[in-house]
């Protein structure tokens, strides 16, 4: 961004120079499009990281500038700004190292507006959740009778629950809880899924059709019964609330991987027979190499796309347990579990505080990451332009 | 003149499809002697490839190495172990392909793919690796080969690429070195350059290569020893110099003709007739017997056997068999 301003700087000087030129000589100025071609080959050149490209690029543009230049007839001082300002404009553009393709999905996905809208609001949610309670003074577990059920005040901003705890302060806890367990159960499952589909997509065969059928099967069997037997037996036992939230991540990741084991294995069935997979074949590489060197990182698109979509299903999938109180158990707060209130009709409609702000930290959230991972569907797609 | 490197001896490479079997190595024996640089030219689709991947033992399913036995230095690879096949490929046999831009992972810098079978073969550490891959892009000829190393494939033009690949391809040293058609999608001043530096290397390094190809220029520029591909079966062999003076099959004499000549302006330039047949549906008749200008009745009875004939020079056609034959016409 910074060379591209400095750029434009050094272009509007490079004009000016030439329009003051001009208008000694009283002619119009019509040199607008060269400027502007200078402009983009030096940018096309940058792209490329090619610096044999900018030279020629640089060359075409003095040369042309300093034609025009003749051909408006201009003075001899100007003919000689002209090609120290052009100089000045493509020098700060000579890539030190080669633009990379991430750089160059950065900038894609900035382009996109809707999407750079949600990672904003998504790191605000993020610092909201893990440094806002520092700032809070009622950090403390303890409840507090003579403050129960108040409505948002000056003091607590978002009221208090009925147990007189402030809910702004257990809505950061609680997200802490909920983005955490969706971002770790996101991270098991990719690892799982991404693992297991390229091991069934490079061998074939029996692997393939042990691990596709055993994924079929937990395909089949809809995920949110499933979680709620999983949940009950976990009750059931006794678990402890603190362990509670690691095995909420196990389940959650544990219905979550097949579908990208799918997702991983027909990609990989597609870059197993790539000329460069016979190429690294021809090399002798060990199949581990292969799998985790070559194949695997031609997926990391896919797999960036697939883990932002699913830490919002996640998310989710937690709320809807810690909801039914099956996942996280008070008094460990999460999204889910504050949305409990909303079960008992009086809370309901006197006391809309105790629900509305976990619900919508739920729902902005799903939102902001499903819109950052479009965004970064299109930003990674090579085949957008 | 010196050991033989690599010996094939009566390799059948047999595709098993629904439409029957394609012979498309078929009965192939010939012999590549070290740090010789063996030609093996032919049209599309006459098994040119498929013998270089039977002797890396790359065949993919349905095809299959029926029967022969193929020596790599003093070792049948056919007897080997997939662990111990693959413990030789890429170190003691190199190979290059055809198409450079699609040879080489794009999601990697060109120099994490020098690096890797340094660290699978010579087993050294990735420092180690990485200053050799540095070392090997500056000996393929590339300019500033620390950045190099460190850009992408859709960075680099297609001659650097194939550079590349061929450091790829030589950085362990091997033996052997597979060429795969390796000029054929680089315009001509690059497959010059790349040519020029095989040869460098070759002399600096003294590996075999096995040169496949159908452009004959490459072949009289390259090779010492050329064998001719028809139809699945070696129909002649010779050294180089002495093909090119007096080819013996019509068809490499066919093949000869059809290649335009410099200064010479005909009005068409020769091409043989017909086209390669069908490999599921070959007879016991010559494979050519259709396309050629000098069939006899017993072409389109019998397969000729390939035959000594003179010092060096081999052929499989009746025309030079005692008893069928007559002096060429």
């Amino acid at each position: 961004m910074e060379t591209k301003i400095r750029l434009s700087q050094d272009e509007t000087m490079v004009g000016e120079s030439e329009e003051a030129g001009k208008q000694a000589e009283g002619s119009e100025p019509t040199d607008s499009g060269k400027q502007t071609e200078v402009g983009e080959l030096t940018e096309a050149g940058s792209r490329d990281g090619v610096s044999e490209l900018i030279d020629v690029g640089s060359r075409v543009g003095v040369s042309e500038l300093t034609e025009a230049e003749k051909q408006s007839g201009a003075s001899t001082q100007t003919v000689e700004g002209i090609p120290a300002g052009t100089a000045k404009a493509i020098k700060p553009t000579r890539p030190t190292k080669p633009t990379s393709l991430w750089q160059q999905s950065l900038k894609r996905l900035l382009q996109n507006k809707v999407a750079t809208f949600g990672m904003i609001y998504l790191l605000f949610m993020f610092l909201f959740c893990f440094i806002g309670p520092y700032f809070s003074p009622y950090l403390t577990e303890k409840t507090n009778v003579a403050m129960m059920n108040r409505p948002p005040s000056m003091a607590h901003w978002l009221g208090t629950d009925n147990l007189g705890r402030d809910v702004l302060t257990r809505l950061m806890l609680a997200g802490r809880i909920s983005l955490t367990v969706g971002i770790a159960s996101m991270a098991l499952s990719v690892v799982i899924g991404a693992l297991l589909g390229a091991i069934s997509g490079y061998y074939g065969g029996l692997v393939d059709q042990v691990i596709m059928r055993f994924a079929d099967v937990l395909m089949t069997i809809p995920g949110l019964p499933l979680l709620i037997i999983l949940g009950a037996i976990l009750s059931d036992l006794k678990v402890p609330s603190d362990y509670r939230i690691y095995i909420v991540m196990l389940m959650l990741a544990l219905i979550s991987w097949p579908g990208l084991t799918r997702l991983i294995r027909s990609q990989i069935l597609t870059l197993r027979e790539q000329e460069f997979m016979q190429a690294a074949e021809v090399l002798g590489l060990r199949d581990r190499r292969k799998i985790l060197n070559h194949l695997l990182p031609n997926t990391i698109p896919l797999l960036l796309v697939a883990s932002t979509l699913s830490i919002a299903g996640a998310i989710l999938s937690e709320s809807v347990l810690s909801y039914l109180g099956l996942g996280v158990v008070p008094p460990t707060p999460t999204w889910g579990n504050m949305m409990d209130a909303a079960n008992s009709l009086l809370d309901f409609e006197k006391r809309p505080w105790l629900w509305i702000p976990p619900g919508f930290a739920i729902f902005s959230t799903v939102i902001a990451i499903n819109l950052l991972g479009d965004g970064l569907r299109d930003a990674l797609d090579p085949k957008m332009k | 003149m010196s050991n033989t490197l690599v010996e094939f001896k009566h390799v059948h490479t047999h595709f098993d499809t629904d439409e029957g079997i394609f012979k498309a190595v078929n009965d192939v024996s010939f012999r590549i002697k070290e740090g010789e640089t063996v030609g093996v030219i032919g049209e599309s689709g006459c098994g040119k490839s498929v013998t270089a991947l039977s002797l890396m033992q790359l065949v993919t399913a349905p095809g299959k190495i029926n029967d022969g036995e193929i020596w790599f230095d003093g070792r049948n690879l056919l007897g080997l172990t997939r662990d111990q096949m693959r413990q030789l490929r890429g170190h003691e046999i190199g190979m290059i392909f055809q198409e450079p831009m699609s040879s080489l992972n794009p999601v990697l810098t060109v120099g994490e793919q020098i690096v890797e079978p340094l660290q699978e073969h010579l087993l050294l550490t990735k420092k180690e690796a990485w200053a050799k891959a540095v070392e090997w892009i500056k000996k393929v000829g590339i300019p500033r080969p620390e950045k190099i190393a460190k850009s992408y494939p859709h960075e680099l033009s297609g001659g650097m690429l194939q550079r590349i690949m061929i450091a790829i391809a030589l950085c362990c040293n091997p033996k052997l070195l597979i060429a795969d058609e390796p000029t054929t999608a680089l315009d001509v001043t690059i497959q010059a350059q790349v040519l020029d530096l095989l040869r460098q290397l070759k002399g600096e390094l003294g590996m075999a290569i096995m040169l496949i190809t159908h452009d004959l220029g490459v072949v009289a520029e390259m090779a010492d020893y050329v064998v001719v591909m028809y139809a699945g079966q070696v129909i002649e062999e010779a050294p180089v110099l002495e093909l090119f003076r007096e080819p013996k099959h019509p068809y490499t004499q066919g093949l000869l003709r059809s290649k335009p000549v410099m200064g010479q302006r005909q009005k068409r330039l020769y091409s043989i007739p017909g086209q390669v047949p069908n490999l599921a549906q070959l007879g016991e008749s010559c494979h050519f017997h259709e396309r050629c200008a000098s069939c006899m009745e017993i072409c389109r009875t019998k397969q000729p056997p390939l035959r000594t004939d003179g010092d060096t020079h081999k052929v499989a056609c009746w025309l030079y068999e005692e008893g069928f034959g007559h002096e060429q016409a």
